[in-house]
C-alpha cells in the first residue's frame, strides 16, 4: 500500500486540563474544576458540530488523537461524548478509522474510565510515564510513581488495550546513565511489553518553572542536567537496547513493535492533512495551516470560531516541510518519488546539491529513492534540515 | 548691510577639559546675548532666515554670531567658534583656534587643571590667542576656586586672580564672562583694503548649496560674485553667497570683510576642494602668500569595512562617497578579502572618528557592517631601499624582502593624582611606553610624560587608564613621528586556512600573548560545527597558539507533531538565516562579529 495514498486525514483533539501542571510543560494546559471541564467540552462539541463536514467529502479519517494536557484528567464520559460527536458529525468519513489514541497519566486512570474509553472506540493508550525512578518523577513535577504506573498499565491490559505507548524522557535532572538503563529495562520487562515507546530528551522550554529553576541553579554553578556527551550516550543506548528488545526505530524519538507505528503521528511526518479541535489545536487543510486560540476562557466563550496564525503554505514551504518532516522518519525517510508526484519537480532538481554534500559527509543516505538520516545525521539533524528550508 | 567696525568684533572660542562645562557656558552666552544688531533688525534679515528655515538647513558646528550690549553702552558682535573636543581632531582644533583672537579657558572649580586643559591652553597660546580663565561649577560642594586659580597661575602661568567665578549650569556670573570677553579679548585687526586672505576652518556639504565654507577673513573682503581661489587645492570658483551664522541658520549678508567670521558658498561639490586650513584669496587680486599652518590631514588609523550582505557593496560605496563630501579626513579605497569579499580599506583620524563613521553608515545609511581590527600605518623599509606605508596587514611583504619596520609613536601627557602614579606608570610600561619625565602640578597631582606607540593606545588605553586610576587620570597626546620597532604579522588559521581579515601587525614580544587571547576569543565566537575546528595563531609558519572548537555533538528536535510544525520550521529558518550571516572560510562558518573580536582582547 502506498503510504501516501491521497485524501487520508487525521484528527487531533486537545484537552487542556491537568491535575497539576508539570514543571517542564509549555503546552496549553491548566488545573481546573469539573465545571470548567464541562463548559469546555460543550464548546469543543460545538466546534466539532460546527465544522463543515462537506469539505471532507472524499477523505478518509484514519486516526483520532486525543491529547493534552491530560485527557484522562476529565470525566471519562466527556471523552465518550466527544467521540460520539465525532462519529456522528463525521460519519461519512469514519469508514476507515483505525487508530483512536488517548493520552493518559498514570494515576488518573481507573478500570471504569478505561471501559468507557473502549466503548467510545478508543483502541490506543499513550502513557506519560517519563521515568521508572520516583525521585526523577518528583523532580519534574509528575504526580505519579512507578507503582502507580504499573497499576494503570495492568488495568489497561485488563481492559483489553493491546496498543499502548509509553513516553520516556532522558536528560532529566540528576538522571544518570544507570538510572536511564534501569528505566528502559523496567519498561521492557512489563507484561506484556508496550507496543510502542517514545523516548524524548528533556527540552527546557522558556518560561517553564523547571527552566527557571535550572537557570538559577546554573547561576550558582550547579548543573543537574546531562552534558551533551551523556545525552547522546543515553540516546544511543536507547536505540540499541530497544532494538534488542524487538522494537524498531521509525522516527527520531519513536520506537514500535512490528506494524505498531502510530498511524496518527506518521501522518504529520508524511505531510498529510489534519484537522484539530480544541484550544490551541492546529489544522492543516490543503495549503492552509492555522490554529485555535490559546485562551481557554475565550475558547469556551466562542472564540473557537476564529482561526489564528493562518499560514498559506507556498509550494516552497510544502517542499521544505516534506523534507524536514520526512527526514524525521528514520527508517522510511523522504520518499523522493512521492516528492515528484506532489510537487511536479524532481527532488534532485530542487535539493540535489545540498543532498550530495551531506551524503558525502556521511550524514544522509539515499537508498531506492528514499533519503534518510544516518545515525550521525540524526544527532545533528537540525543543521541538516535547516539547509532544506527554501 | 554696512561694515561693522572691527573694534566691535570679538572672535573667540571656549576651551576646556572634557566635562568642565564648555557647552553649557556656550549655551548661557547665547542665551544672554541677542542674535541681531539693532540695524540688522530693520534690514529684513528675518525674511532670509525664513527661507533658510524652509530649506531646513542646520549648521553643523556650533559656530554662532551673537550680539552683546556691553556695559560701556556699545554693541559688540561675538563670533563664538566651536572646536572639536577630541584628540582625533587635533588639526581641526588648531585651525579653529587660528580663526580666533582669544579663548575662554573653562576650568572646573573642583577638579582643577586636567590633561586636556593643558593641551588646549598650550595650543591656544601657540596661536597667539589671548587666554583668560573662567572658574566653573563654583556651586559644587567640593569647589575650591582659589586653589584652582592658584594652580592656573602656577602651572600655566597666566593671570587668574580676577577670573570670573561662575556656574554655567545655574547661570551665575555669566555677565562677568561677557564683559571680560569685551575687555580681554582683542578686537581683530587686518586691512580691509588688502587683497583677500581668509582661513578655512570648517566646511559642510549641503544638498542645496553645495559645499559651505566656514572662514575667518584675515584681510580684504569677499562678496557675491568674487572669483576666489583656494591656494592649496587650487580650486577656483565664483562666490554665490556670503553670510554669517545665526543659531541654527545661515544668514546671508552682502559682504564679509577683514575681522569677520562667516561662510561662503560657491557651488563647490566636494569638501576636498576646501581643505580645512587652506587660504582663500581673490583670484584676480591674490595675496602674496597663504596663511601659515596648512597641512594635509592624513588618516592615522585604518580598518577594513565590509557590507555584511555582499550585495550591499554598491550601497556602501555610495554612502562612503556621501560621507566624504562632508569629511575630508575620511579616506577609502576598494579592497578584497578572501574571507569577507569586497569592501573598503578606510582611513580615519582616530578610533573615535572610525566609530562616528561606522555609526553613521549603520544608522543613516542602514548598512550592516563587518569591521576588521583597526591598525595604524606602519612604514616598511624593504631591502631594495623602497619604503611602503602599510595600511593593510595582508599587504606585508615577505620577511625576506623586509629590511626593517617603523611604527608611529605619540607623545602623551597623563595627569593623575599622585596615589595612582605607580599603576599608571606600570600601564605605560606594559604598553611599551618610554618614560620622558614627570612634573608635579601641586603636591597631590603629577603630569606624566611618555612616548607611546600609537598602536598601543588606539584600542583600549583610555579605558585602562580610567580603570587603573578610578577615573581620575586624564590624557592627551599628539603625533610625534615614527620609530624603528620589532614588528611581526600575526596570522590566524581557522581549520588550517589563513583568514586574511584576521591578520594583524603586533610587537614581536607581545605576539604570543595576543595570539593566545585571539585564539581564545575566536573559540568563544565560532559556534560548534559538524567537525572539529582548530584555531591557530601563527607567525609565518610557526604556530604560537592553538585552541579547538569541538565538533557539534547534538542539535536535534526531540518532538515535532502537528501543532509544532510552524514553530519548528521557524526555528530552522532562523538557523538558516544565522548560517547566512556567517562568513564561509573554507568549509568553516565564521560569525561576522568574530572579525571584530580582536578589538575586545582587553583583560582589565
Amino acid at each position: 500500500m502506498n503510504r501516501y495514498r491521497n485524501k487520508q486525514i487525521g484528527m487531533y483533539i486537545h484537552i487542556p486540563f491537568c491535575i497539576r501542571k508539570c514543571k517542564y510543560c509549555d503546552f496549553v494546559s491548566e488545573a481546573a474544576s469539573d465545571f470548567v471541564h464541562e463548559n469546555y467540552i460543550n464548546a469543543l462539541i460545538d466546534e466539532i458540530n460546527g465544522y463543515d463536514a462537506g469539505q471532507l467529502e472524499g477523505y478518509g479519517l484514519r486516526s483520532v488523537f486525543i491529547g493534552g494536557g491530560t485527557p484522562s484528567a476529565v470525566k471519562a464520559e466527556y471523552i465518550s461524548r466527544i467521540m460520539t460527536a465525532v462519529k456522528t458529525h463525521f460519519a461519512d468519513i469514519c469508514g476507515h478509522l483505525t487508530e483512536i489514541t488517548i493520552e493518559c497519566n498514570p494515576g488518573t486512570v481507573t478500570a471504569e474510565n478505561l471501559r468507557i474509553y473502549r466503548n467510545a472506540g478508543i483502541n490506543r493508550l499513550s502513557f506519560g510515564l517519563q521515568s521508572a525512578i520516583d525521585s526523577e518523577l518528583e523532580c519534574i513535577g509528575r504526580i505519579h510513581t512507578w507503582d502507580d504506573f504499573k497499576n494503570s498499565y495492568r488495568l489497561a491490559h485488563e481492559a483489553g488495550f493491546e496498543n499502548v505507548n509509553v513516553d520516556l524522557m532522558f536528560d532529566l535532572p540528576d538522571q544518570t546513565m544507570d538510572t536511564w538503563k534501569k528505566t528502559l529495562a523496567d519498561v521492557c520487562a512489563l507484561e506484556p511489553k508496550p507496543s510502542h515507546i517514545s523516548a524524548y530528551s528533556l527540552i527546557l522550554e522558556e518560561g517553564t518553572p523547571l527552566a527557571a529553576q535550572i537557570e538559577s541553579e546554573r547561576e550558582r554553578g550547579i548543573d543537574r542536567l546531562a552534558d551533551e556527551d551523556t545525552d547522546r550516550a543515553m540516546y544511543h543506548y536507547a536505540q540499541s537496547y530497544l532494538e534488542g528488545e524487538g522494537y524498531h526505530q521509525y522516527e527520531i524519538s519513536n520506537f514500535a513493535m512490528p506494524s505498531m507505528e502510530s498511524i496518527h503521528n506518521l501522518s504529520y511526518w508524511e505531510c498529510r492533512e489534519y484537522i484539530g479541535f480544541g484550544v490551541a489545536a492546529a489544522s492543516n487543510k490543503g495549503d492552509m495551516r492555522y490554529r485555535n486560540t490559546y485562551d481557554i476562557d475565550g475558547y469556551i466563550a466562542g472564540a473557537w470560531q476564529n482561526k489564528e496564525d493562518i499560514e498559506h503554505l507556498t509550494g516552497k514551504d510544502r517542499m521544505s516541510e516534506f523534507v524536514f518532516l520526512g527526514l524525521r522518519m528514520t527508517s522510511a525517510g523522504v520518499d523522493t518519488e512521492e516528492f515528484k508526484k506532489r510537487f511536479d519537480v524532481s527532488f534532485d532538481e530542487v535539493f540535489g546539491d545540498v543532498t550530495a554534500g551531506y551524503v558525502e559527509k556521511g550524514m544522509l543516505s539515499m537508498n531506492d529513492g528514499r533519503l534518510t538520516l544516518t545515525p550521525h545525521g540524526i544527532d545533528v539533524s537540525n543543521v541538516i534540515m535547516a539547509d532544506y528550508i527554501l | 548691510m554696512g561694515h561693522i567696525d572691527q573694534k566691535h568684533i570679538r572672535n573667540f572660542c571656549i576651551i576646556a577639559h572634557i566635562d568642565h562645562g564648555k557647552s553649557t557656558l556656550a549655551d548661557r552666552i547665547i542665551e544672554k546675548t541677542g542674535l541681531l544688531t539693532q540695524r540688522e533688525m530693520q534690514d529684513q534679515v528675518l525674511d532670509n532666515m525664513e527661507l533658510e528655515r524652509e530649506r531646513g538647513i542646520t549648521i553643523k558646528a556650533q559656530t554662532v554670531r551673537i550680539v552683546y550690549h556691553a556695559k560701556d553702552g556699545e554693541e559688540y558682535i561675538f563670533n563664538l567658534i566651536d572646536t572639536p573636543g577630541h584628540v582625533d581632531f587635533n588639526y581641526e582644533v588648531s585651525r579653529s583656534l587660528a580663526a580666533c583672537d582669544g579663548a575662554v579657558l573653562v576650568v572646573d572649580a573642583a577638579q582643577g587643571i586636567e590633561a586636556q586643559t593643558l593641551a588646549n591652553v598650550y595650543m591656544a597660546l601657540d596661536h597667539d590667542l589671548e587666554v583668560f580663565p573662567v572658574i566653573n561649577k563654583i556651586d559644587l560642594p567640593s569647589a575650591d576656586p582659589q586653589r584652582v586659580i592658584d594652580e592656573i597661575e602656577d602651572v600655566i602661568g597666566i593671570e587668574a586672580q580676577d577670573a570670573p567665578r561662575i556656574s554655567a549650569k545655574n547661570g551665575i556670573n555669566i555677565e562677568e564672562v561677557l564683559e571680560q570677553i569685551v575687555q580681554k579679548i582683542p578686537a581683530p585687526v587686518g586691512d580691509i583694503n588688502a587683497p583677500l586672505k581668509a582661513l578655512i576652518f570648517d566646511s559642510l556639504y549641503d544638498a542645496y548649496k553645495g559645499v559651505i565654507v566656514f572662514c575667518r577673513i584675515k584681510e580684504g573682503k569677499v562678496r557675491k560674485g568674487t572669483r576666489i581661489r583656494m591656494m592649496a587645492t587650487g580650486a577656483v570658483v565664483d562666490v554665490v553667497e556670503v553670510g554669517y551664522f545665526g543659531p541654527g541658520q545661515f544668514i546671508p549678508c552682502d559682504e564679509l570683510s577683514a575681522g569677520m567670521v562667516g561662510y561662503i558658498t560657491a557651488s563647490i561639490k566636494n569638501v576636498k576642494d576646501t581643505a580645512v586650513g587652506d587660504t582663500i584669496t581673490d583670484d584676480e587680486n591674490p595675496c602674496d602668500e597663504p596663511l601659515p599652518g596648512y597641512k594635509k590631514v592624513n588618516p592615522m588609523v585604518y580598518c577594513g569595512l565590509y557590507p555584511a550582505d555582499g550585495a550591499k557593496y554598491g550601497d556602501l560605496r555610495d554612502a562612503l562617497e556621501k560621507l566624504q563630501l562632508n569629511d575630508a579626513a575620511l579616506q577609502f579605497e576598494p579592497e578584497t578579502s578572501i574571507a569577507l569579499g569586497f569592501g573598503f580599506r578606510c582611513g580615519f583620524l582616530g578610533l573615535l572618528h572610525l566609530d562616528v563613521i561606522q555609526e553613521r553608515l549603520e544608522r543613516e545609511y542602514n548598512l550592516d557592517l563587518v569591521t576588521t581590527a583597526p591598525g595604524v600605518v606602519y612604514r616598511v623599509h624593504k631591502t631594495n631601499g623602497e619604503m611602503i606605508e602599510l595600511t593593510n596587514p595582508s599587504n606585508l611583504p615577505s620577511p625576506s624582502e623586509i629590511d626593517y619596520m617603523e611604527e608611529p609613536v605619540v607623545s602623551a601627557e597623563i595627569m593623575v593624582t599622585t596615589e595612582f602614579v605607580g599603576p599608571i606608570m606600570k600601564l605605560c610600561q606594559e604598553r611599551r611606553g618610554v618614560y620622558l619625565g614627570m612634573e608635579y602640578m601641586e603636591e597631590t597631582r603629577a603630569l606624566l610624560k611618555y612616548e607611546l606607540p600609537l598602536n598601543e593606545i588606539i584600542y583600549d588605553f583610555f579605558d585602562a587608564l580610567k580603570s587603573r586610576s578610578r577615573g581620575y587620570a586624564s590624557f592627551d597626546y599628539e603625533m610625534k613621528g615614527y620609530v624603528r620597532s620589532k614588528l611581526v604579522k600575526l596570522d590566524i588559521l581557522i581549520n588550517k586556512e589563513e583568514v586574511d581579515a584576521l591578520s594583524f601587525i603586533v610587537f614581536e614580544d607581545s605576539a604570543a600573548e595576543r595570539g593566545r587571547k585571539m585564539c581564545e576569543k575566536l573559540k568563544e565566537e565560532i559556534p560548534r560545527q559538524l567537525f572539529e575546528i582548530p584555531i591557530q595563531a601563527a607567525i609565518g609558519r610557526k604556530v604560537i597558539a592553538r585552541e579547538t572548537v569541538k565538533a557539534l555533538r547534538k542539535d536535534v528536535l526531540a518532538k515535532c507533531y502537528g501543532g509544532d510544525i510552524s514553530r519548528k520550521k521557524k526555528l530552522l529558518e532562523k538557523q538558516k538565516e544565522g548560517k547566512k550571516r556567517m562568513r564561509q572560510v573554507g568549509n568553516v562558518e565564521i560569525p561576522q562579529k568574530a572579525f571584530m573580536s580582536v578589538l575586545k582582547l582587553d583583560d582589565e
